[in-house]
């Protein structure tokens, strides 16, 4: 791209990234790189025990261990009279739809455990020492001793009448209901010819990005300044939420995110580490920095998923489906701060998915047990929402004895029904379903595979087709929560023309710097390198919620598009004084502002920025200095408060992808073989598609760790079993089948760019779509698939029961 | 005889001399004691690879060695890949391709890709694939790497 | 994360490095690749107070064929072994099992002598060794001593060598004329412990009789298992469908894998039948001159 001449637009082309070179040469900055002089390292003592009082906690041996520094209990701590309880995340009140619905229980949770442990992992003790091998040689020398109490692994058994408490001031163990209901569902199951009861599990999962998470924090004490670099997707609200927690008068936060490597809403918490290692700093006065292992992230890092549906549905004969009743119990651990309730509330909003069911009730409820708590993950409760109601369709298919793909372009919500007002409240934006379903149907050669499937079969061999559609919400807004409803954009020109923007989101590698400068060049004709992008600063950056919900496709490069224009807007006010000519009659390209049909009549986009800021005697009064702009964007499509029924339009944009996978069992070690797997992906306009695909791809991969991979299983005792990559399997390139991908284009019809969410609809099929596949492949033995993941233990198990006639 | 111990090691063609505790890993002595951060922690079972680096000729992960381990060797980091900040041809096929997106892993895929074709000069996908297998990556879902090695692979046959 | 401190010695040659094994006694361990000890000792389960650096002992890295014997030093690393023509060519089944060790990097560093000194259930190399009849040459400041494979695995990670002795090489004899072989690994993913794997090496007549056998499973017990009622079945027989069947079916009941959360005893008895069944097909046709693939089963 040639500094002088700006033709060409960049939005829409594959663009490669401005971000890689630092990143390749190993120049980028991490959390983990951060080093300060006088810095101290932090260990921190997590318990081994599920559930327990804590007895005591001895530290004196660690203590005195030559380079150990210093070390705090969590009893130490609670007498610092301006410590306060973490502050609530992600809504800030226990009614946060002011509704009484939700009703949700909080606890005052520390950022150290002090009278009781609840699950194994939780934060217990730290000590902070002059090098990171010797704080681990400290961890050692802790002695701890704990009344073991009988630890709640199951939600079912943690809601059972009876039940040990794990907050004794609840009463029960539950945290979180949720009702939402719409249309007339009891009139739908008279209606039905037949009623379809199943209970679906969804497993516990993580993302595990490859950087585990860290904190790095120093405080100044004149002026009370705190300065924290995280690994975080939100670091507005995590600034706010530390001042609410650390409530030091006067007591300033600054956090900064450097560059972040992967978040998939394991960084969208409020985790006690992030009040720990800042007040270590404040007590010791020296900069702390505390890295993750990735044996504590596998229990301190929030986990999700862990969901079982208990769901009817009321259906015709001819495959339509009149109402659902859903009751969803999900499996939540302990009460932490972690953003899992806003995860679980929105399952209880996405189940009647891809289709035109008006008639629904769904009931959240959120159990706490003795595990991990749990949190946001790619997919945000609609990946669970996805894989119930389109295993749902499968089996109604069965039961019907109609092919799966009939059913679901029976029951899809079609184009000419959009805007869409789905039964609990959301307006999908646009879309395509059937079209998309046939497309990938094709693409698949779906009806070659089925008459393969017809001849393997009589060979006793198993092969089996599925067929899925994901609808995936994205750019979330929840009234009482930090998704306050818009994205906000500080944008300069300076005096030398260049533009930098201040964006209020945050990236761990979705490419945000590109994908602003893309736009800002469009709207200025400006060099792409020109373009400066700061994110995940909360002094330099307005203030905002960060990144999740994959919403900067959607409101992110709205807010930017928009100031972007304003921007001009203000240039072109500046040129016309200096020009002497209606703004109207100017326009802007290659580094200058011209008379539209005199195009000699010109002044370069310098002078313009030089007088705006230097010579503001040559501007009419009124006129602003400067060139600068601060916009709010608000999310065009979205409620905030819900009805008296639980029914808001949450999530704004409507982002989906249809799959279809074909797939071969071997019964004798339950191994599958993915002999096709095709996604056809609409994300709406695409502004780069090289980075489209790149969020299609990551997410489908995830997709298929949770589909296939990955679990985390605890034994009786609430102990975690997977503790390391040894024993959770995140898949390697050996692991990735062969993809067919397509993109269809239904644009966003609400935003300036026409841009949906792009990062997460890849990871809700998989699971769905490969279930289906492989129940399709046993159906001559009967097996039913209600779970994931499909490990080969778990289908030759089901192979086995069959068989023995379970 | 003891538990510390000086060691002379040329990381990326510049001889480094450090007196060493004899458990300090090799990662923690090029970030730590070196200063050069590319090469990253990811996990603590030698599972991620995010710390490959190449000690003389040969791809390790750097989390799995002893520093005292590299005491006489020759280290290549991912620093040491460009030549007077030029990309080497498996960075620029990396940027060309997307094989990258929040960067973490990226330093030890282009280590193993480097020492990968340092052994094939035209991989298959699956030979690729196999190279990769100790590289966890968790953004690109690994395509997009694999046809970047792809590239570079062509590119060095054709110069 | 990161180990405990220890001392660390780094000999210059044989006499040396046993030397300072025979002083430290228990409280020190050898250290060849470390890509089995390192991990061990980041995780505190193994925390030697001595640290004896044998990887750098000249004259032990070696690959060579001698009267159709395979002699392996025991610091050769796995890589080179894969990468190793003589073993391409004539040695399928340890090509097979030396491609699913870990990942490029740690077949990198990783060497034949430490993998089977950790002596680790799901140890691919002790499979191998059982399978081949290997014999291990050890050595110590009491002298030298040869160990024949069948005796040397005790108990999970832990084998007949004594703390002051280290393996220098190990022997593979020539196979029978027209004999071939194959391993299979099954794991949950690529790199990942063996759910369970098999080794079979066969040879076969002209008659199609097969007239040696030998079979050894990997993370089916504490130790590598040698199958010896499976194989003998499969002596004196024609190696039809039904006989590899009965034959899967004594092996099951030769192994006593551990349930985890890879699978229960009977899944991996299952899974250790399909297997072998496999690995016997792949063995035959190879022995028909066939190039077919193994290792990885997925």
């Amino acid at each position: 791209m040639s500094t002088s001449e700006k033709s060409t637009k960049l939005v829409g082309t594959a663009t490669r990234r401005k971000e890689d070179p630092d990143i390749l040469l190993g120049q980028a900055r991490y959390t983990q790189d951060i080093s300060l002089p006088g810095m101290l390292h932090a260990a921190i003592f997590r318990s081994p025990i599920a559930h327990a009082r804590i007895r005591a906690i001895r530290m004196e041996r660690a203590l005195a261990l030559t380079g150990v520094v210093a070390g705090f209990t969590g009893q130490e701590l609670r007498k610092l009279s301006f410590l306060k309880p973490m502050a609530p995340f992600p809504f800030q009140n226990r009614d946060p739809f002011q509704k009484g619905n939700p009703t949700i229980k909080f606890f005052d949770h520390y950022c150290l455990a002090a009278d009781k442990v609840r699950f194994v992992g939780e934060p217990v003790a730290v000590v902070v020492a002059t090098d990171r091998y010797i704080a681990e040689d400290a961890l050692e020398l802790i002695e701890a001793d704990f009344d073991e109490l009988q630890p709640l692994i199951d939600s079912d058994a943690a809601l059972a009448p009876g039940a040990p408490l794990i907050y004794e001031e609840w009463g029960d163990n539950l945290m979180l209901r949720f009702r939402v209901s719409g249309g007339d569902v009891d009139g739908a199951f008279r209606r039905a010819d037949l009623i379809i009861e199943e209970e679906i599990r969804s497993g516990r999962f993580t993302g595990t990005p490859i950087e585990t998470r860290a904190v790095v924090a120093s405080f100044e004490p004149s002026p009370k300044i705190l300065t924290i670099w995280d690994t975080t997707q939100i670091a507005h609200p995590i600034g706010t939420l530390v001042e609410n927690t650390i409530a030091l008068p006067e007591l300033r936060v600054r956090v900064l995110a450097p560059r972040v490597g992967g978040g998939f809403g394991q960084k969208w918490s409020f985790y006690p580490e992030e009040v720990l290692i800042p007040l270590l700093s404040i007590l010791t006065r020296r900069p702390i920095k505390w890295v993750e292992t990735r044996r504590e992230h596998m229990v301190g890092t929030i986990h999700a998923r862990e969901q079982t549906h208990k769901i009817r549905a009321a259906v015709l004969k001819d495959g339509t489906i009149l109402g659902i009743k859903d009751q969803i119990i999900a499996n939540i651990g302990a009460a932490y701060p972690t953003g899992g309730l806003a995860s679980i509330v929105t399952t209880g909003m996405f189940v009647t998915g891809a289709y035109k069911i008006q008639n629904y009730e769904g009931e959240v409820l959120g159990a706490v047990t003795n595990k991990t708590p749990y949190g946001a993950h790619r997919g945000f409760g609609k990946s669970e929402a996805c894989f119930v109601i389109e295993r749902l369709v499968d089996i109604i298919a069965e039961k019907l004895s109609l092919d799966p793909p009939e059913v679901r372009l029976k029951n899809f919500i079609r184009p000419e029904d959009f805007p869409y007002v789905s039964v609990t409240g959301p307006r999908y934006d646009s879309g395509e379903y059937g079209r998309a379903l046939t497309k990938a149907m094709e693409l698949a050669e779906y009806r070659k595979w089925r008459e393969e499937q017809a001849r393997l079969r009589r060979d006793g061999r198993y092969l089996g087709i599925g067929t899925c559609l994901v609808v995936e919400p994205s750019s979330s807004t929840r009234m009482g929560s930090y998704n306050a409803g818009y994205y906000s954009v500080r944008m300069r020109m300076d005096p030398n023309g260049k533009v930098s923007v201040f964006s209020s989101g945050s990236d761990e590698g979705q490419g945000h710097a590109t994908s602003i400068s893309q736009l800002v060049a469009d709207e200025l004709n400006l060099p792409f390198d020109d373009i400066v992008v700061v994110e995940g600063d909360s002094w330099a950056c307005p203030y905002g919620s960060g990144s999740y919900s994959s919403r900067f496709s959607v409101v992110g490069t709205a807010a930017t598009t928009l100031a972007a224009r304003q921007l001009k807007g203000k240039i072109l006010n500046v040129a016309s004084v200096l020009l002497q000519k209606p703004a109207g009659l100017l326009a802007l390209d290659a580094g200058k502002i011209f008379v539209a049909e005199h195009s000699q009549q010109s002044v370069s986009l310098k002078d313009v920025a030089r007088a705006a800021y230097f010579s503001i005697f040559r501007l009419p009064e009124g006129m602003e200095p400067g060139l600068e702009i601060l916009y709010h964007y608000r999310d065009p499509n979205i409620e905030f408060h819900p009805d008296e029924r639980g029914r808001v339009a949450m999530f704004s944009s409507f982002p989906y992808d249809a799959e279809v996978a074909v797939v071969e069992v071997l019964p004798e070690t339950g191994s599958l073989k993915i002999l096709q797997f095709v996604s056809v992906h609409d994300c709406g306009n695409m502004l780069n598609p090289l980075i489209v695909r790149g969020q299609h791809l990551g997410a489908l991969a995830h997709g298929f760790g949770g589909a296939l991979y990955e679990e985390l299983p605890y034994d009786e005792n609430g102990q975690p079993l997977a503790m390391s990559f040894k024993d959770y399997f995140v898949p390697t390139a050996m692991e990735m089948p062969t993809l067919t991908l397509e993109h269809m284009v239904t644009p966003n019809p609400f935003t300036p760019g026409g841009f949906k969410g792009a990062g997460e609809t890849g990871t809700v099929g998989p699971p769905a779509v490969l279930a289906n596949a492989v129940e399709d492949a046993l159906r001559p033995l009967g097996v039913k698939v209600r779970q994931v993941p499909l490990s080969p233990f778990y289908i030759w198990s089901l192979i086995e029961a069959a068989r023995q006639g379970k | 005889m003891s538990v510390r111990r000086r060691i002379a090691v040329t990381i990326n063609g510049q001889l480094y001399e450090h007196e060493v505790e004899s458990r300090l890993l090799l990662v923690d002595f090029l970030r730590d004691s070196v200063g050069l951060m590319g090469t990253h922690y990811g996990c603590d079972t030698t599972s991620c690879g995010a710390c490959s680096v190449i000690v003389d000729g040969r791809s390790v992960k750097s989390c799995t060695l002893f520093a005292v381990q590299a005491d006489g060797r020759e280290v290549l980091t991912v620093e040491g890949l460009a030549r007077n900040g030029k990309l080497h041809p498996i960075q620029e096929a990396f940027w060309e391709h997307h094989g990258l997106q929040c960067g973490f892993c990226t330093s030890g895929m282009l280590i193993s890709a480097y020492f990968l074709l340092t052994r094939y000069s035209d991989p298959s996908d699956a030979e690729i694939r196999q190279g990769i297998a100790g590289n966890l990556c968790r953004c690109t879902g690994y395509l997009p790497i694999v046809e970047a090695v792809k590239s570079a692979a062509q590119k060095r046959r054709k110069s | 994360m990161y180990p405990r401190a220890f001392e660390y010695f780094a000999p210059n040659d044989l006499a040396e490095a046993t030397a300072l094994l025979a002083r430290y006694g228990e409280g020190a361990k050898a250290l060849a690749g470390g890509q089995s000890l390192i991990p061990l000792m980041k995780l505190r389960l193994a925390s030697p107070a001595c640290i004896v650096d044998i990887g750098r002992l000249p004259h032990l890295g070696y690959l060579q064929e001698d009267a159709g014997n395979l002699n392996i030093g025991a610091l050769a690393s796995h890589a080179s072994v894969l990468q190793s023509p003589i073993v391409r060519r004539r040695w399928p089944l340890v090509a097979d099992a030396v491609s699913v060790i870990g990942d490029p990097q740690v077949r990198n560093w990783g060497t034949v002598g430490g993998a089977l000194a950790e002596a680790d259930p799901a140890g691919d190399w002790g499979v191998v060794a059982l399978a081949l009849k290997a014999r291990v040459h050890c050595s110590s400041v009491r002298g030298e001593r040869w160990l024949t494979a069948d005796s040397f695995f005790i108990d999970a990670y832990t084998t007949q060598l004594k703390d002051d002795e280290l393996i220098t090489e190990v022997v593979f004899p020539a196979p029978p004329q027209a004999s071939a072989g194959a391993y299979l690994k099954l794991e949950r993913r690529a790199g990942d412990f063996a759910v369970v794997s098999v080794a079979v090496q066969l040879a076969i007549d002209k008659n199609f009789i097969c007239t040696e056998s030998s079979v050894a499973l990997g993370a089916a017990g504490l130790t590598p298992i040698a199958a010896t009622i499976a194989a003998a079945w499969l002596r004196g027989k024609e190696l039809r469908t039904d006989v590899i069947q009965e034959a899967a079916g004594l092996l099951a009941r030769e192994i006593e894998p551990l349930a985890d959360i890879r699978g229960s005893e009977n899944y991996k008895r299952a899974a250790a039948q399909a297997l072998f069944k496999q690995a016997v097909e792949i063995a035959l046709r190879r022995s028909r001159g066939e190039t077919v693939e193994a290792g990885h089963v997925r």
